[in-house]
């Protein structure tokens, strides 16, 4: 079948060969261009786009191999495959090696020029497809945000992709991340950008059902199959046939369960609890752990069969603390939702409550911070959410927050200073008078640090962040959050 | 066969192999050639309604790459051969020449051979076949490859015919020594210029 994109250049000398083999290309339904010479080629490659080149290797000016190389160098898109009438090993792994999709060997007699009308279509989908990703890739470059998901960092736009490049598929997925990173959320986008979605989406926790109760909701059962079974019941295969069925904690399974999940995963047939037929059912497994993979095999807590079956396609999803690019994002796209939800005029951090948010190693990953930002906007009382709204009440004196200062080899003594107060004030919850107890300086001092800081960070500023400079306003330590309320910059 | 004909012969082998390396590309593009445009033919053959029109052009296409594939044949079967003694001057340039200049062309250069009528008054000569074989091609492949357009014109002498190989202004024709010293054996003169270089024959 031909592919929409189907444009083919010959680059080659030898008119009496480039008529010939336009009218076959021609014929076959191409739009055949030719160029009279290497050079020529390389133009028209460069000013339009051709799904294949048909290269002479012994061409007037560039030849087919310099042609290819000056291909890779501009990364112009293209199949290139090389005709050769001197086919040595030499030249033909020469080629290869530079990226020719194929090469073939002059005269092209009726059976070359077969294998010939067989190669471009091959070589004009790999072409596409490679094209679908290129706009994918730079599509993904401005995205914030994939299905239900959020995030811009490059570890985030990685999980997109992979997601975009299986959804098309039947394969497996197993899905690795800390609790709270969003494997559901993953699965869900796995399934809704699939030719499933109109199917179900059946979720399941492993390690929230007790064996047995999770065996009849995977598989179902029959009338009379145990003790107050009084009507059949179909089990999650049954119901999500034709979707998707997602298994969080799939580690937590037990092992007799996880033989039967690899048999329906193997023949796509399950049976019943006290059933005797086997039914046949269209599912696409979807599963997730935050074990330790390897120790849970090692372990023998998850079946390594099992995981093979389910890692066709591994999805790892990083923990919040190695997407700092993505922290601001979700804390004021959390504070939107929030604030609309709960009907409250709440419209941003103030600067200490984004100091703490940033530096904050977030262990419960994107639900702790949905979970921070949503009592934050339940409990704040102005227009914006102060330190105290924001951090647990736990943390507050328990030295947990800030209780590290990393300084850069390099940094100058004044920045070291301004860190340490900085933190130190974060972790006293806002206090100037203990933070200069604290750290043995005097309340302005603390204040001037502070200032300074926050006024060079507006300085650096984020692109976005125009808001005015900060002011001593009064002599008096000020609640943290009283004026300043833009994220700061997170350069550290 | 005295030991210097047999050195001959072989100088000359060993330069035939370089022509036919070259001209080797050219044939399999002239079948090429043929059996594409062939294939044109062939493949409109089967769909109703082909029209003669239509695929005239690509019939005298494959005609013509047939011309170009036996005159490269035939050129390289005479030069296989061993040459008829006396050897015709002209005949040996013009076979050597369709070989070579076959190739130059892909690379982007133009061989020539001045008219026809020039070559009959240049004549035989009473050198060793091998000798002649050796000088011109020698010549004509180095003139080749220093310059994009060489011109061989034929020189008509009662005494010495021969020929010149113009290679344009700055391109001079550098010939081995060894074959310098090789055709001189034979009676051969090859002497260089800065922008061509004469072959004198003896008659």
């Amino acid at each position: 079948m031909k592919q929409p994109i189907a444009k083919v250049l010959i680059a080659d000398d030898e008119q009496a060969i480039t008529s010939g083999l336009s009218a076959i290309l021609s014929d076959e339904g191409y739009e055949v261009e030719i160029a009279p010479d290497g050079q020529k080629a390389l133009e028209r490659l460069s000013e339009d786009r051709y799904g294949v080149v048909l290269a002479d290797l012994k061409m007037p000016k560039l030849d087919g191999l310099a042609l290819l190389r000056e291909l890779q160098q501009r990364q112009i898109p293209t199949e290139c495959i090389i005709i050769t009438g001197q086919a040595t090993v030499d030249s033909a792994v020469q080629a290869m090696q530079q990226g020719a999709y194929d090469y073939i060997e002059k005269p092209l007699n009726a059976e070359k020029l077969n294998r010939l009308k067989a190669l471009i279509p091959k070589a004009i989908e790999k072409f596409n497809v490679q094209q679908k990703n290129r706009e994918l890739t730079s599509r993904l470059e401005g995205l914030t945000h994939y299905g239900e998901l959020t995030g811009q960092s490059d570890v985030m736009r990685e999980v997109y992709q992979v997601i975009d490049a299986v959804s098309s598929s039947t394969a497996s997925v197993l899905i690795l991340g800390e609790s709270g990173t969003g494997k559901e959320l993953v699965a869900r986008a796995v399934h809704s950008k699939s030719e499933r979605a109109k199917g179900p989406f059946f979720a399941l926790n492993c390690a929230a059902l007790p064996k047995e109760i999770l065996e009849n909701e995977l598989f179902g059962h029959e009338k009379g199959a145990f003790t107050g079974s009084t009507n059949e019941k179909p089990g999650a295969f049954e119901m999500s046939s034709g979707g998707t069925i997602f298994l969080d904690e799939v580690a937590e399974m037990s092992p007799d369960i996880q033989v039967k999940l690899l048999r329906a995963l193997e023949t796509r047939m399950v049976r019943r609890l006290g059933g005797r037929k086997e039914i046949s059912v269209d599912i696409r497994i979807v599963a997730a752990t935050n074990r330790d993979l390897q120790k849970a095999l090692a372990d023998g807590d998850l079946r390594e069969d099992l995981y093979y079956r389910l890692a066709v396609v591994q999805i790892d999803l990083p923990p919040l603390r190695e997407r700092s690019q993505d922290v601001t994002l979700l804390a004021t796209e959390f504070l939107h939702r929030f604030a609309g939800q709960n009907n409250k005029q709440i419209t941003e951090f103030d600067t200490a409550a984004w100091e703490w948010i940033l530096s904050y190693h977030w262990p419960g990953n994107v639900r702790e911070l949905k979970n921070a930002v949503e009592r934050a906007v339940i409990m704040a009382r102005g227009s914006t959410i102060a330190l105290n709204d924001i951090m647990p009440r736990h943390l507050r004196n328990s030295g947990e927050v800030s209780s590290t200062v990393t300084i850069q080899v390099g940094a100058t003594v004044s920045d070291a200073r301004r860190q340490l107060v900085l933190r130190t004030f974060a972790s006293t919850g806002g206090d100037a008078g203990r933070t200069a107890k604290l750290l043995g300086v005097s309340v302005e001092e603390v204040r001037s640090d502070l200032l300074a800081l926050i006024n060079r960070r507006a300085d650096d500023g984020d692109a976005d962040n125009d808001g005015p400079r900060l002011v001593d306003p009064s002599p008096t330590p000020r609640p943290p959050g009283a004026a300043k309320k833009s994220p700061p910059n997170k350069k550290r | 066969m005295t030991a210097s004909s047999s050195e001959l012969d072989a100088r000359w082998l060993a330069a035939l192999a370089r022509l036919v390396d070259r001209a080797a590309h050219e044939l399999k593009g002239a079948l090429n050639g043929v059996s594409v445009n062939q294939e044109v033919i062939r493949s409109r053959a089967e769909k109703p309604n082909t029209s003669a029109a239509s695929v005239s052009s690509f019939a005298a296409a494959a005609a013509d790459q047939l011309d170009v594939v036996i005159s490269l044949t035939e050129a390289l079967l005479a030069l296989t051969r061993r040459a008829r003694e006396p050897v015709d001057v002209g005949a040996e340039v013009r076979r050597i020449a369709i070989l070579l200049g076959a190739a130059a062309r892909s690379d982007g250069k133009r061989l020539t051979v001045d008219d026809a009528t020039a070559w009959s008054s240049v004549g035989a000569t009473s050198a060793p076949g091998s000798a002649v074989r050796l000088a011109i091609c020698e010549c004509l492949l180095v003139a080749v490859e220093g310059s994009t357009d060489v011109r061989c014109v034929a020189l008509a002498d009662e005494r010495a015919p021969g020929m010149r190989i113009e290679s344009g202004e700055g391109n001079a024709v550098m010939v081995e020594p060894e074959i310098v010293a090789a055709a001189a054996d034979a009676g051969i003169t090859i002497r260089a210029e800065p922008s061509a270089v004469f072959i004198s024959f003896p008659r």
